[in-house]
């Protein structure tokens, strides 16, 4: 093994004419500060060089440039090296790997060089989720590096049936890209049709999956067209259910596609919970996205448009309050709604030291004020203030945000025509809806037909997760 | 946008049908229920519902004579051009006619009942939202029915449920079911708008999978819809008492404004009912309107599609800030009466049409 | 696509001034703040023959103070020729909109419902729906005015306190006969059934009380009953919520629950009805002085309520006001042009009434010792 190994190292490195790796690199690398090239002394194919950043490799390669016998650094050296893996390159396949942290093995006159992997990475440990924290369910989380998410998901799911399709996207910084889906449960259609979006992506280079998934497709301005999660269990889940998995070196978010509206409401843990409080837990979130929509909009209709839909105690109550509040109702709304938006962001931005006074002084403060300054009517204090609370039961930060902006809309549909508006506007939102598509599949299944035909045949995924149940006998 | 072409199952050919009778049977049908002969009001009820069972019959065995087409193709296919006009034409006129009424009903009635000021120009932005709809094609019609449907039907079906009280059954007029002067009014006639709802589906027939059975989706729907359908009726009747239900314009609104409970959070159920009501209306719109685009298409084969919605969407909405009162309204639905019957029974014609042709082919 | 981009950039455009352009007209939009919220409404007849109108406003308690000198609520009037002419002076008056959307109970007083009947005054309530149909409808006798002047002396809401006065979720018993503007109007154009309607006057420590329930005969005020006749038409119709009587012989009993049969048939060319009450019931209060058995008890309660319903048949049918809806019983038998004439042929119907009380229990107590 070693020995077939060593020959084919070996020619690797014969020197060829005209060919000039060494000198390639040194002007592809001009200007780094933290390339170095080092010569480790003579072989049979001519002087050993070994190039690397510094910054981006661990400590394996100083075994090379320090340990220097004599001579003669030749076939016992680099059999000393057989332990870490290693890849033959030429010349662009070496300039990629060095900025991926490799160390390129070559002489002065070879062609192609031996890329040895040493590359030493910067990342974070496997920790907490961040963003989808659950009680009950596998606690820890993507992180930044491609290879760990990778081999994180590959512990969970220990099939060869799991597929993984690579790509790089962007022409400036190239980043790894990768696609999973199971085979015979993931439809081909959609597989193909994803790769295919992948190839037609032209872009720089992308930070982060947010990114890529507009740039994978879907005319959506407002929606999100797929689950991001960082949930290894999750994503195995997706998968299981027939759905493709999309991963991005850098970015601790994988991409679960396609999405449709209910899946943004659907927590991880819920498949870990008993059916009735998962139901109830889905109820509630569903109750808060109704609130949260619509509660602005339909307070600011029953105090100025359709007063007789409530009581006439609530309405005089809600009279009292805004008795000597000069503005009209629906100003008066979208004054509060901006201020509470306002300290939300604040509260998300600053760093965690601040963000709870930020919130003390808004929330306290400038509430019980501007109450007090006859600006707004305390009755409206309180409904914005559930609106803000209920926002934060969604379980999807993009989701969250989309709401953010559709209350203003609900808001205004409700300040020209009352209940009606509103009812106008949800209207507008499943009509809109109803026309958006991700990646192929409705936005709203499974109400309604489902999917789009990829080849002539219908959409076979969605089949669902199969309950998992007592075998029986 | 979507060209592919989606298989609606079954369920959701009932659900868009379900759609259709909540929209058209509020506004006008209680009033003209009422005021028929007789005084019996399930017979003409209930011979409307068989009526209609039977024209949706014939009209799925049209469209199982070729698979896979819409309406106005089927009929291209069987009878060519000549016939093609004969069915698309009144069928255009029809169907422009029923939306601009139907969205000018609706519009009446808000403007009646809740927003008194509010333009109506306002009031009719149903359509353009209906025609987003449409233009979606009929896959975004059949998602956006099952969300409407979701929310409109068991709020429709709750409040009627609501309107159970204060009921007095002394109330009703006699059930006798030998009076048949009902088929003599021109009420009767005029009430068969309620169930031609099988017309508006004549586009999206070619999405059944199974054309010949789509009739029974529709009588389910309309079997399901009959109660509430009834609702729309009794309720008032048992509770006003005939005089006062016939004196009414929606006696079905105004048995709603009267009901009260202690527990009931919402006092005006007006209101919550046409808003909910204005949901299915907007469904309802967005598959006629999508129908009047295919008929055009049919007849205009050039014309873009996208033009050919635009359109119609224009053009309904101006039609509709047109109709100069409610009176028109009633009159309209009843002078449209022949049209509509002209169209349910032109079917059985293709039918005979084709198998006289079939005949002849092996004779020859 | 770069077309489609400007497009798009139009469109974004277009959507933020629509917005801007509909607020413009604020057609229905007015805020809570600027109403006045009606509670009460009342409608009485001058002596001139002129319709005056009396509206309560309850006040909102606001941070800046309560208006009207500490009182929580303002009553206005207004004279007009009809009650939609007075409420349109009314509109000249106020500072704020007059909204009737919220109206609880409204009032007309005896005057008004014996010489002009009561339709007639309130036919826009149906037609322009300014006023809920499902308001409480009620009678006043005497002067309007202290009625909407007073303060409420028991402390509710003004305006509210009139619906909870009749409703079985508060202080409603069967005497009042809660009624609501739709079986007015509803009675109004059904010939077969007369509309009761309670009957109002002052009380000295709260707002009004019961003086008893008005009978009508085509839409005007023809007597009224008293409060313990009107349980005989909550026992016939049905609507009947527990209640107490006391026998000639001194013991009380709560009637708990009644079921009444009616029959209605044809006897010689008149309306022959018959009516058989059954009637659950529990001791209250037995007498000391003549000690009864239940079934001794049971049979005074019978012979009581007979006796009673007979002076209400006597009472109604002389005026021809079939309150009780024994003509919908009809609607089969009398055909439809005949409908008119129920009136009169009310007035020679023979009524029976057969009572069927049964005790059910004697309370915690024993009956005899």
């Amino acid at each position: 093994m070693s020995g077939h190994r060593k020959r084919t190292l070996w020619h690797a490195l014969q020197p060829v004419p005209g060919a000039e790796l060494l000198a390639g690199l040194r002007s592809s690398f001009d200007g780094l500060a933290d390339f170095e090239a080092v010569c480790l002394g003579e072989s049979a194919c001519g002087e050993l060089y070994l190039c690397y950043l510094s910054t981006l490799v661990g400590s394996e390669h100083l075994l090379f440039s320090l340990d220097r016998s004599g001579e003669e650094a030749d076939a016992s050296l680099i059999e000393r090296y057989v332990g870490t893996k290693f890849a033959e390159g030429d010349l662009p396949a070496c300039v990629e790997a060095l900025c991926r942290g490799s160390t390129v093995l070559c002489t002065s006159a070879s062609a192609s060089g031996i890329v040895l992997e040493t590359a030493d990475w910067k990342q974070r440990n496997v920790g907490q989720p961040l963003t989808e924290n659950v009680i009950q369910g596998p606690m820890y989380a993507f992180n930044e590096s491609y290879r760990t998410n990778v081999a994180l998901l590959r512990q969970r799911m220990r099939t060869p049936k799991l597929k993984l399709w690579e790509t790089t996207i962007g022409r400036e910084t190239a980043v790894r890209a990768g696609v999973f889906y199971m085979q015979d449960l993931a439809d081909p259609g959609l597989v193909n049709r994803v790769k295919e979006r992948f190839a037609r992506i032209d872009a720089d280079g992308i930070q982060d999956t947010g990114q890529l998934l507009r740039l994978l497709g879907g005319k959506s301005l407002l929606f999100p067209l797929a689950v991001t999660t960082e949930r290894p269990d999750r994503v195995a889940a997706a998968l299981l259910g027939g759905k493709i998995a999309i991963m991005l070196d850098g970015t601790p978010l994988a991409i679960v596609a396609p999405g449709a509206f209910a899946d943004f409401w659907e927590a991880a843990e819920d498949r870990n919970l008993m059916p009735f409080i998962a139901l109830f837990l889905r109820a509630l979130r569903f109750m808060a996205l109704i609130t949260n929509l619509f509660l602005p909009g339909f307070y600011v209709a029953i105090t100025s448009v359709n007063i007789d839909v409530n009581r006439l105690e609530i309405s005089l109550a809600a009279a009292g309050s805004r008795e000597g509040v000069p503005y009209p109702v629906l100003v008066e709304a979208l004054l509060i709604l901006f201020l509470l938006d306002c300290i939300v962001e604040a509260g998300v931005r600053l760093p965690r030291t601040i963000g709870a006074t930020v919130t003390m002084v808004g929330g306290v403060v400038l509430g019980q004020a501007i109450i007090q300054a006859n600006i707004v009517s305390n009755l409206l204090v309180i409904v914005a203030a559930t609106t803000a609370l209920t926002n934060f039961i969604v379980v999807d930060y993009q989701m969250g945000l989309v709401l953010r902006v559709l209350k203003y809309f609900v808001l205004l549909g409700a300040g020209v025509l009352g209940i009606l508006g509103i009812v106008l506007c949800f209207a507008i939102l499943v009509v809109f809806l109803s026309r958006l598509e991700s990646f192929g599949v409705s936005y709203l299944s499974p109400a309604g037909p489902r999917a789009r035909v990829y080849t002539n045949e219908r959409l076979s995924w969605f089949k669902g997760l199969k309950q998992p149940k007592e075998r029986n006998g | 946008m979507n060209e592919a072409k989606l298989p609606l199952s079954d369920g959701q050919y009932f659900i868009l049908q379900l759609a259709v009778f909540g929209a058209t049977s509020y506004f006008l049908y209680p009033y003209l229920i009422l005021h028929t002969d007789g005084g019996s009001y399930w017979m003409p009820m209930v011979t409307g519902l068989i009526a209609g069972i039977v024209g949706a019959r014939l009209f799925s065995g049209m469209m199982a004579q070729h698979p896979g087409l819409d309406a106005f193709a089927v009929v291209k296919r069987v009878l060519g051009w000549p016939g093609l006009l004969l069915f698309a034409l009144p069928y255009s006129w029809y169907a422009w006619r029923a939306m601009t009424m139907i969205a000018r009903a609706h519009a009446e009635i808000v403007s009646m009942t809740i927003l008194h000021t509010t333009p109506l120009w306002l009031l009719h932005c149903t359509i353009p939202i209906a025609t987003l709809l449409a233009a979606g094609g009929v896959a975004s019609i059949g998602r956006a029915a099952a969300v409407f449907v979701m929310v409109g039907i068991p709020l429709t079906v709750g409040i009627t449920l609501l309107g159970l009280s204060n009921l007095d059954f002394t109330l009703h007029e006699p059930w006798r079911a030998t009076d048949i002067s009902y088929l003599g009014s021109k009420t009767f006639y005029t009430s068969s708008f309620v169930w031609v709802g099988f017309l508006y589906l004549s586009s999206c027939g070619d999405h059944s999978r199974s054309p010949g059975t789509l009739w029974k989706p529709y009588a389910a729907a309309a079997l399901c819809f009959l109660p509430v359908l009834a609702g729309a009726i009794y309720l008032p009747v048992l509770t006003f008492g005939v005089g006062f239900a016939k004196a009414l314009t929606f006696p079905f609104l105004s048995k709603l404004d009267s009901i009260s409970h202690y527990w009931l959070v919402i006092e005006n159920l007006t209101a919550v009912f046409l808003s909910v009501v204005i949901l299915l209306v907007i469904l309802t719109l967005s598959l006629m309107l999508h129908s009047l685009a295919a008929a055009l298409r049919a007849l205009l084969p050039f014309l873009p599609l996208r033009f050919a919605y635009a359109a119609v969407g224009a053009g309904t909405y101006v039609s509709a800030l047109l109709i100069p009162s409610w009176g028109w309204i009633e009159k309209g639905i009843w002078t449209d009466t022949p049209v509509r019957i002209y169209l349910v029974l032109f079917p059985s014609a293709v039918w005979l049409w084709s198998r006289l042709a079939g005949r002849r082919r092996q004779r020859a | 696509m770069n077309g489609r981009s400007k497009l798009m950039r139009w469109l974004t455009i277009l959507g933020m001034i629509l917005p801007l352009v509909l607020l413009q007209g604020c057609w229905d939009i007015r805020d809570i703040d600027n109403r006045m919220l009606v509670a009460a409404l009342g409608i009485s007849m001058e002596e001139d023959k002129s319709v005056k109108v009396w509206v309560r406003f309850p006040l909102p308690h606001s941070q800046l103070g309560v208006g009207s000198g500490g009182k929580d609520f303002l009553t206005a009037s207004q004279r007009g020729k009809t009650a939609t002419d007075a409420l349109d002076q009314l509109r000249a008056r106020m500072p704020k909109f007059l909204d009737l959307s919220q109206t609880r109970a409204v009032f007309v007083n005896r005057a008004m419902a014996e010489a002009k009947g009561i339709y007639g005054c309130l036919d826009f309530v149906v037609r322009d729906r300014m006023m809920p149909i499902n308001a409480i409808f009620a009678l006043i006798e005497g002067d309007m005015e202290p009625l909407f002047q007073r303060p409420n002396p028991s402390g509710e809401l003004s305006g509210i306190y009139t619906r909870l006065f009749f409703e079985q979720y508060a202080g409603g018993t069967p005497q009042k006969n809660k009624v609501s503007l739709w079986e007015v109007f509803s009675r109004h154009y059904n010939p077969l059934q007369q509309s009761l309607v309670p009957l109002l006057t002052m009380d000295e420590s709260f707002q009004f009380k019961l003086k008893g329930n008005a009978y009508f005969t085509d839409d005007r005020m023809a007597g009224w009953l008293t409060p313990e006749e009107t349980l005989i038409y909550e026992l016939v119709t049905g609507r009947l919520s527990p209640f107490e009587i006391e026998t000639a012989a001194g013991a009380n009993v709560k009637v708990e629950a009644s079921t009444a049969h009616i029959s209605a048939g044809w006897k010689s060319g008149k309306p022959d009805i018959r009516i058989r009450i059954r009637v659950m019931m529990k001791l209250m209060d037995t007498s000391k002085a003549s000690p009864m058995s239940s079934r001794e008890i049971e049979e005074e309660v019978n012979k009581l309520l007979e006796k009673r319903a007979v002076s209400v048949f006597a009472k109604t049918q002389a005026k021809g006001s079939d309150v009780f809806g024994f003509g919908n019983r009809y609607r089969s038998s009398l055909p439809a042009g005949r409908y008119e004439a129920w009136g009169a042929l009310y007035k020679q119907a023979s009524i029976t009434l057969k009572v069927e009380s049964n005790m059910r229990n004697v309370g915690l107590k024993l009956l005899r010792e």
